[in-house]
């Protein structure tokens, strides 16, 4: 379906160089190369400072950033001809394959070794991440729930910018983590009930 | 001129790139800008912006201190050199480190990163918002005069974002 390798390749070869203004254009944004320890120590903090009923809340406001962040980025690959037409060269054409790119592109941008487990297109996805940072945390014992919010934002943008409408049409649910003790992390991503909306945005914190 | 030297390698197996020893990933600027509203949002429950600068601090420490001891960097000036090329390395804008003692100094930026990915996602702001430069100019100080996480503090008092032509930072003792 898609030659991941090639994908891999083609995202990871050469450095990335910044202009005079200090600044890495690429692929339309600008990136920025910073130790997965910053991010890392910036979420388990936030998770780590806040009362055990504020969890849900920080989990929501942290992946729903990310979702907003890779939505329009991912959007912007997809609909960009230059970019996504050398991503294409490398799959078979069809949308499935465009899912499995776009995870072939999140693990050439250094976030895991990343894997699409099962895809009913326009329905479901199950993401297997079998290395990945926000996983990466603990020296000794495990967390009681999933916490890589991150993740869970920026795989559910990956339905909505090939199948979605809008931003949230699809939401994403961790149901097993590297960072409480699981052997990889697991990421379901379904369509979003009108419910599942509504806790999205009823938490003001 | 002493620039920041980059080992960098993609390690296949991981998926992520190892710079001088340590774990690194690329995230575009619509993440940076987002992670700070992020902080910014959470502040009735905790203070997100803080929690950033010293994240930022700390990890920044580490490649500080590490970079000095592989490329061998001993003089105050060629590790100022060093930082502010590793600030354009990593992608954050063009950091100059004007004024720079043991009680603290001044450190301005031309370029942004931080700004410049909030100007483009997000649009205007009421209040600075580059606390990951803020931490990194701790860190700095600290590095460079050997004290401990936290013994520098670092005001934005002019912001790119708000309209400056530079974004300027004073660094101060408590």
């Amino acid at each position: 379906m898609i030659n991941r390798e090639a994908i891999i390749e083609m995202m990871t070869a050469g450095e990335n160089q910044s202009n005079e203004q200090g600044l890495i254009p690429s692929m339309g944004v600008y990136l920025q190369q910073l130790p997965t320890e910053l991010w890392n120590n910036y979420l388990y903090r936030m998770i780590n400072a806040v009362e055990p009923a504020m969890f849900r809340p920080l989990e929501i406001l942290f992946s729903n950033a990310a979702s907003e962040c890779s939505y329009h980025t991912f959007g912007q690959l997809v609909n960009t001809p230059e970019i996504w037409n050398a991503v294409k060269q490398f799959t078979d054409g069809s949308e499935e394959a465009d899912i499995h790119a776009l995870f072939a592109i999140v693990s050439g941008l250094g976030m895991g070794d990343i894997h699409v487990e099962e895809l009913i297109p326009g329905e479901k996805l199950v993401v297997r991440a079998y290395r990945y940072y926000e996983g990466e945390v603990l020296e000794f014992g495990q967390y009681p729930r999933p916490c890589s919010f991150t993740y869970q934002g920026a795989f559910s943008s990956v339905m909505d910018a090939i199948y979605g409408e809008n931003l949230g049409d699809f939401l994403c649910t961790q149901t097993k983590g590297i960072e409480c003790g699981d052997a990889y992390g697991e990421f379901v991503i379904v369509k979003a009930t009108e419910e599942m909306k509504m806790e999205r945005t009823s938490y003001n914190i | 001129m002493v620039k920041f030297s980059a080992d960098r390698k993609y390690d296949k197996e991981r998926a992520i790139f190892v710079v001088n020893g340590h774990d690194y990933t690329n995230h575009c600027h619509r993440f940076l800008s987002v992670a700070i509203r992020t902080a910014m949002d959470a502040k009735n429950i905790v203070n997100g912006p803080r929690i950033l600068e010293g994240a930022v601090e700390d990890s920044m420490r580490t490649v500080f201190l590490d970079t000095f001891r592989q490329q061998q960097i001993v003089s105050m000036s060629e590790r100022i050199e060093l930082i502010e090329s590793y600030y354009s390395w990593a992608g954050l804008g063009v950091i100059s480190f004007d004024a720079v003692g043991k009680n603290g100094g001044e450190v301005s930026l031309s370029s942004s990163h931080a700004d410049e990915a909030w100007k483009l996602m997000i649009g205007e702001a009421t209040e600075p918002i580059n606390f990951i430069t803020k931490g990194f100019i701790a860190a700095a100080f600290g590095c460079l005069y050997d004290q401990p996480a936290r013994f520098y503090h670092v005001q934005e008092v002019a912001s790119i974002i708000l309209g400056s032509e530079k974004s300027i930072f004073k660094v101060y003792l408590p």
